[in-house]
């Protein structure tokens, strides 16, 4: 068989509901729906670049789906999230909760209110819940403040499902640091009293400095999506994981019994260079994949391809080290980087140069595996 | 064999963001059809110097993005990447090496965990080594760059592409005169 590997696509995360979902150990999206449904208290979720932030927050958003009305809004994928402003996020929530589908998955669209109210066996008729969503829209003319027209939205498509409302916002936490991401979080707050909310919250405000003070409001939880466990590779949890997802991505049913016997080396080891990150696994077998191709027309991998795409992601993986970072690393590897400056460590974990391990002894950090050879350089 | 043509047309195939590093400004341009070259001739090519133009590309077009300011290229790109998502066919970011632009890659996480494994330094890739070459070229050719060039000017080769292209490398490893 020849797989179709550019159905990796190792940057696309799985949309909400998506077939191609693969729950992680840690089961994180379960666990932010069940405490948001349990607490009515904000959620925040975090962790390193490529862990699978917004895959999870998707199915939060799908297992929330039988109790709420669900708004997913993917504000990365209509703004610069470094210019923006709290006015127009408020003002997109505004948009996103009461307008129809817009292709990107975002907002909730008039006929999954209709269908909400329907489902739920109220008095109004799908007709007439259809009609009702118009309102929303409508409430939308009426030049409101962008914090009561989202205020206004929120309270609408509840009053009209007979539903709270989830709101789970994707993308923040690519705002820059300080000020400006705190104002965004500020401006949430009103919603979070009207609904369930779920944001992505960037690292500075959930480690820096400031991580005592509650970003929304006190009783919010934090969770941490943590790259799972890859080494030993006999026992690590992080290997039938990323294996369940290279099969449904590659829409293979058992990759052990359908792939040449020289494929399971380079799995392994894709998985283990990747450190556990999901994005970095898939990139790394789809580059290698390409190399196949481009070295010897090959359907499948070998395993000078990996070490090719491997030296691809160190060389990427180095532009994002600073002149004393790979002595920072040395120090604080094995250890939980208590002395470690604030911001370094933020920077590091942020980048998914440090990963944080869960050992008998504690939480520690390790290097990215890709760093190892960089590290024995150094 | 890990080159930097290998690597871009590696980098291709995975869009939605490649980032190509040039080393001065006059090599910018054929920096960029060197990309062209090497991409699937049946993509249609287009020339921005903005994000908002390269967004407004279709996504099956190869857009080559060469930045009047990096800086802000970057920020932008690493503040709204996703907008990307659904290309078909990559954006290339041209980059001044050790330039401003490479420099805010460090600073912009969001982009570098995308562009990481398609982040194409050619003059990191491509180190000249003449030794190697020499010994590749013996392999291929069956002789010296110098005996070759020899053959060639007493007429017993033939005009084919590959003689030409052998005879062009040779003429780039002949040893110094005394040797020749």
């Amino acid at each position: 068989m020849t797989p179709d590997w550019s159905l990796l696509a190792p940057h696309r995360p799985v949309d909400s509901g998506g077939d191609q979902y693969v729950p992680p150990p840690s089961n994180i999206g379960e666990a932010m729906a069940r405490w948001a449904l349990a607490s009515g208290a904000p959620v925040l979720v975090g962790g390193p670049t490529g862990v699978g932030k917004s895959t999870e927050l998707a199915q939060a958003a799908a297992q929330l789906q039988s109790d709420r009305a669900v708004c997913l809004i993917q504000l990365d994928r209509l703004e610069n999230m470094r210019r923006l402003e709290p006015e127009r996020m408020l003002s997109r929530v505004a948009q996103l909760v009461g307008q129809p589908r817009g292709g990107a998955g975002q907002g909730v669209s008039v006929s999954d209110v209709a269908k909400g109210v329907a489902a739920l066996g109220s008095a109004l008729t799908i007709a007439s819940a259809v009609g009702a969503a118009a309102h929303v829209l409508a409430s939308l003319d009426t030049q409101l403040p962008p914090a009561d027209a989202a205020l206004s939205s929120v309270r609408a498509l509840a009053r009209l499902t007979g539903r709270r409302v989830a709101l789970l916002i994707d993308g923040l936490e690519k705002v820059p640091d300080g000020a400006q991401a705190r104002a965004l979080f500020d401006v949430l707050r009103p919603l979070a009293e009207e609904a369930d909310l779920i944001a992505v919250a960037p690292w500075s405000l959930a480690f820096g400095a400031e991580a005592n003070e509650p970003l929304v409001r006190q009783g919010e939880r934090f969770f941490f999506v943590r790259a799972p466990e890859v080494e030993p590779v006999e026992t690590a949890p992080g290997l039938p994981f990323l294996l369940h997802l290279l099969e449904r991505r590659l829409q293979i049913g058992d990759m052990r019994r359908q792939t040449p016997a020289g494929f399971g080396p380079i799995f392994r080891d894709a998985a283990v260079a990747s450190g556990g990150l999901p994005r970095v696994f898939l990139q790394l077998i789809a580059d290698c994949a390409t190399y196949a191709r481009l070295h010897r027309d090959a359907d499948w991998p070998e395993l000078s391809d990996l070490e090719d795409a491997m030296a691809d992601q160190r060389d990427g993986m180095r532009r994002g080290l600073l002149p004393k970072d790979l002595k920072l690393i040395q120090w604080v590897d094995g250890t939980p980087g208590l002395d470690l400056a604030i911001d370094a460590k933020v920077r590091l974990l942020a980048h998914g140069l440090l990963l944080e391990r869960v050992t008998p002894a504690g939480v520690v950090l390790r290097p990215h595996p890709l760093l190892r050879p960089l590290l024995r350089e150094a | 064999m890990r080159d930097s043509v290998n690597a871009i047309w590696s980098a291709l195939q995975q869009p939605p963001l490649v980032v190509v590093l040039y080393d001065d400004y006059g090599l910018l341009e054929s920096a960029q059809e060197e990309v062209a070259s090497i991409a699937n001739p049946s993509w249609p090519v287009r020339r921005v110097s903005t994000v908002e133009d390269a967004l407004s590309t279709s996504a099956d077009t190869l857009a080559l993005l060469a930045p009047v300011d990096e800086v802000a290229t970057i920020e932008e790109l690493d503040g709204g990447r996703d907008r990307f998502v659904e290309r078909a066919v990559p954006v290339v970011v041209f980059l001044l090496r050790g330039g401003a632009g490479e420099r805010a890659l460090t600073q912009a996480p969001s982009l570098l965990s995308w562009v990481r494994g398609n982040l194409i330094d050619p003059s990191a890739q491509d180190p000249f080594d003449p030794d190697a070459a020499r010994e590749e070229f013996i392999r291929h050719a069956g002789r010296t760059p110098e005996e070759w060039l020899m053959m060639r000017r007493r007429g017993e080769l033939d005009g084919s592409p590959e003689s030409l292209g052998l005879t062009y490398r040779a003429l780039l490893l002949e040893g110094p005169d005394d040797l020749a």
